[in-house]
């Protein structure tokens, strides 16, 4: 249940808090920063793509499981505390029947490294209602707290005004298919894949290429998107909670949710997450403890329409529609302005 | 999804037995009383009807646990409706008994329900196809055929039995026209005997469901299935996310299984597929638990989920003898050539039916139309959904939603 805090004076130490760890961030310089970071650094850094993650490399990704199944993934963000999508808790499902499992590798084998812990408390962002719908995010509480090792670390949580650009190279990982309707294997080893950030515009862009009217899908304020305008590579059915790892200044920020997508991989269908960093506040009013980071200045985020652009081009019928009144329009002013004149 | 077929075939009894059975009066008004309760509602009649047929096919699989086995109930009822119309005395009472309804009675519901079945608002492909092929020399009883024709829509023909050769093939060439090509080969000359067959009835029922949700192709893979002989077989699975209605029961006896309905586009027709929960209960297990009343109840623990479902592509053709499971079932008389009696099929000639059987076939694809907008906007998701995988032996029903009617029911044992 949410709780309602005396927020004001929280709210200006945890800003307070920020923006010194921002200046102690910049001053340091990346190699400080992962030496001192308590969050986002992985055992070893690899090129990703589509394939076998190494034990321990995304020491955050949790499986969530109900009544003993894999039905999402999951980022764990503290000693007690993960973020995961608000759509893998229906209202049907029992709090009790669920289990969160750390430090897994393939989740069929069993290793002293892997620790499971029950759900002491599962918080949904109020506003989300369906599939697609905004705030689909969950914050879920461990039944008692985890001790970091080299396979479970919690992940950095980006603050409000972080802003990543377009293009960067993110890391989407999970257990979930490999394929639509086909599962991962056994002994099912965690998948990661490396997929571009892109815009919340241009992927509403993509999502109206060839869309059908009576299924619209429109990327909300909170949310971004990754992946491939020509398909192929993207996040499926059981990655849902999973983390969209991207890395800044030398860690690992959680900057998406693995939410939803038209099908999986269908060319101009990028994968849709919830954007952490818009509920940063969301996530500090219901855990004080969890403290967003402040980002290490990223270059500038170049425009990314024109991986839309092409059939911008080819669809220019509309605009051409409405090209039209807007040339028209000054025209008509001026010969509004000029018609006294012509009068005498 | 396309599926087809009955036939039934009489034969003419040596001529020296003639039946002369007079049925006691209180006897036929017992038969006939389930009828004056059925008057309104074709639900319970057909049924009772249905009924028969997955009474029949539980005699089937006892003796051919291992084979894939498909039945079409409504055509067992529609052929016994048939046969007694034809029948007097004590062949008729067994009729009568067995299927719980007297045809009499019941002519304008049956032939409302066979209406129904066909019906364009099904917006899938049934036929239901129903012949009688008379020897010509033979002198049928007008009533019998006019019944036949309003109740059953049943067709006279006239062939010549002597060459069994050119009969077979009007016959052949009649059910793979009606069946639109799916059956074929139904008779071989050699069921002719030249002197002794009189009359082949045949019953054939053709069914091209189209799914509401279609199957993507591209998502249809080679998967595992373990047959019942235990072995592991890679057979072309098809695949799709989507909202459908499921539950999970369990027999008296303890044993859980694990149902889905897969609706046609039309929404009158539905596949509702029985699977037990663990792969170490056989089928058999759970079949003799298996009735319209089952059936009936699994409505109301179905719930609407977004199901992961896997299912063999595959075709599948059988053809029953249905002569003994009817025997086990009490219809003895008429197929014996001193006790049956169709005295209003014929009275010049003494008739028994001396062989019924049954071809069905069907085929399961992909084929269906895009998924609805409803289902399409509440499957973007991505968690994990819960997988209905039929990769392993299963009953399939293939069931008329607004009569209750069992167009098909099988077992697949390998696909």
């Amino acid at each position: 249940m949410a709780q309602k805090a005396g927020l004001e004076p929280r709210q200006l130490e945890a800003v307070a808090i920020l923006l010194l760890l921002g200046i102690f961030q910049s001053e340091l310089g990346a190699d400080g920063a992962r030496a001192e970071a308590s969050c986002g650094v992985a055992s070893q850094a690899r090129i990703t793509g589509g394939s076998s993650a190494a034990p321990g490399q995304w020491p955050w990704q949790v499986s969530i499981i109900y009544d003993g199944i894999h039905v999402c993934g999951g980022s764990l963000v503290s000693e007690q505390w993960v973020l995961s999508a608000a759509h893998c808790f229906p209202r049907e499902h029992y709090k009790e029947e669920y289990e969160v499992k750390l430090g897994a590798h393939q989740l069929d084998a069993y290793t002293p490294e892997t620790e499971v812990r029950t759900v002491a408390q599962i918080i949904l962002h109020t506003s989300y209602r369906h599939e697609g719908s905004q705030g689909d995010i969950a914050l879920l509480r461990l039944s008692s707290p985890i001790t970091f090792s080299r396979y479970i670390r919690p992940i950095c949580l980006p603050a409000a005004n972080a802003s990543f650009p377009n293009g960067l190279q993110c890391t989407v990982t999970g257990w979930g298919h490999v394929a639509p309707s086909v599962s991962l294997q056994a002994p099912r080893p965690l998948q990661q894949l490396e997929v571009p950030l892109i815009s919340r515009e241009t992927c509403n862009c993509l999502y109206n290429i060839n869309a059908k009217p009576s299924e619209p899908h429109s990327i909300q304020q909170d949310m971004v998107c990754a992946g491939y305008v020509k398909g192929g590579m993207d996040a499926c059915q059981g990655d849902s909670g999973g983390p969209l790892s991207c890395p800044a200044g030398g860690l690992w920020y959680l900057v998406g949710i693995v939410s939803w997508g038209d099908a999986c991989g269908a060319p101009n269908r990028p994968g849709v997450y919830t954007l952490t960093s818009s509920y940063a506040s969301w996530i500090h009013h219901h855990v004080a403890e969890l403290q967003p980071r402040v980002l290490p200045q990223l270059q500038e985020s170049q425009p990314d329409i024109n991986l839309c652009s092409n059939h911008l081009a080819l669809n220019s019928a509309p605009a051409q529609g409405l090209l039209g009144p807007i040339l028209l329009l000054p025209l008509a002013l001026t010969l509004g302005l000029l018609y006294p004149w012509w009068e005498y | 999804m396309e599926i087809a077929v009955l036939m039934s075939d009489y034969r003419l009894a040596m001529p020296e037995g003639t039946m002369t059975w007079h049925i006691p009066c209180f006897l036929l008004a017992t038969v006939a009383l389930p009828s004056a309760c059925l008057q309104f509602n074709p639900r319970p009649l057909e049924e009772l009807g249905s009924d028969i047929g997955i009474q029949v096919f539980n005699q089937i699989v006892k003796s051919q646990p291992r084979d894939n086995i498909i039945v079409s109930p409504h055509g067992i009822a529609s052929a016994l409706g048939m046969l007694q119309l034809g029948a007097s005395g004590r062949t008729k009472l067994q009729l009568a008994m067995m299927m719980k309804y007297n045809v009499n009675g019941l002519g304008k519901m049956l032939k409302r329900i066979n209406k129904a079945i066909v019906s364009k608002k099904n917006k899938d492909v049934v036929t239901m196809a129903n012949a009688m092929f008379v020897e010509k020399s033979s002198k049928l009883e007008a009533p019998f055929v006019a019944r036949n024709k309003d109740v059953f829509q049943c067709k006279v023909w006239n062939v010549s039995f002597e060459s069994p050769a050119s009969a077979c093939d009007s016959i052949n060439a009649w059910a793979k026209n009606e069946t639109r090509g799916m059956i074929d080969n139904l008779l071989s000359p050699d069921l002719i005997n030249s002197a002794l067959t009189k009359m082949v009835l045949v019953n054939a029922l053709y069914f091209k469901g189209l799914w509401k949700s279609r199957f993507r192709p591209e998502n249809t893979k080679k998967r595992t299935f373990v047959a019942a002989d235990g072995k592991s077989y890679q057979v072309p699975m098809l695949a799709q996310l989507s909202l459908f209605q499921s539950g999970s029961t369990s027999t008296p006896s303890g044993l859980w299984y694990n149902f889905i309905e897969l609706p046609y586009h039309g929404d009158s027709i539905s596949m509702l597929i029985a699977l037990p929960s663990e792969s170490s209960t056989p089928l058999s297990a759970i079949i003799p638990h298996i009735s319209t009343k089952t059936i009936d109840s699994w409505k109301s623990m179905m719930v609407p989920k977004r199901v992961q479902v896997i299912l063999p592509k595959f075709t599948a053709v059988t053809q029953t003898d249905l002569k003994e499971p009817l025997k086990a079932l009490g219809i003895v008389d008429m197929f014996d050539p001193l006790k049956a009696n169709f005295a209003k099929i014929s009275r010049s000639e003494n008739l028994h039916v001396s062989q019924i059987f049954q071809k069905a076939k069907i085929e399961v694809s992909e084929d269906g139309t895009r998924a609805s907008a409803v289902t399409a906007a509440i499957l973007i998701a991505r968690s994990s959904p819960p997988w209905f995988i039929v990769d392993r032996p299963f009953l399939f029903f293939i069931r008329h939603n607004p009569t209750g009617a069992f167009l098909f029911m099988g077992q697949i044992n390998k696909p």
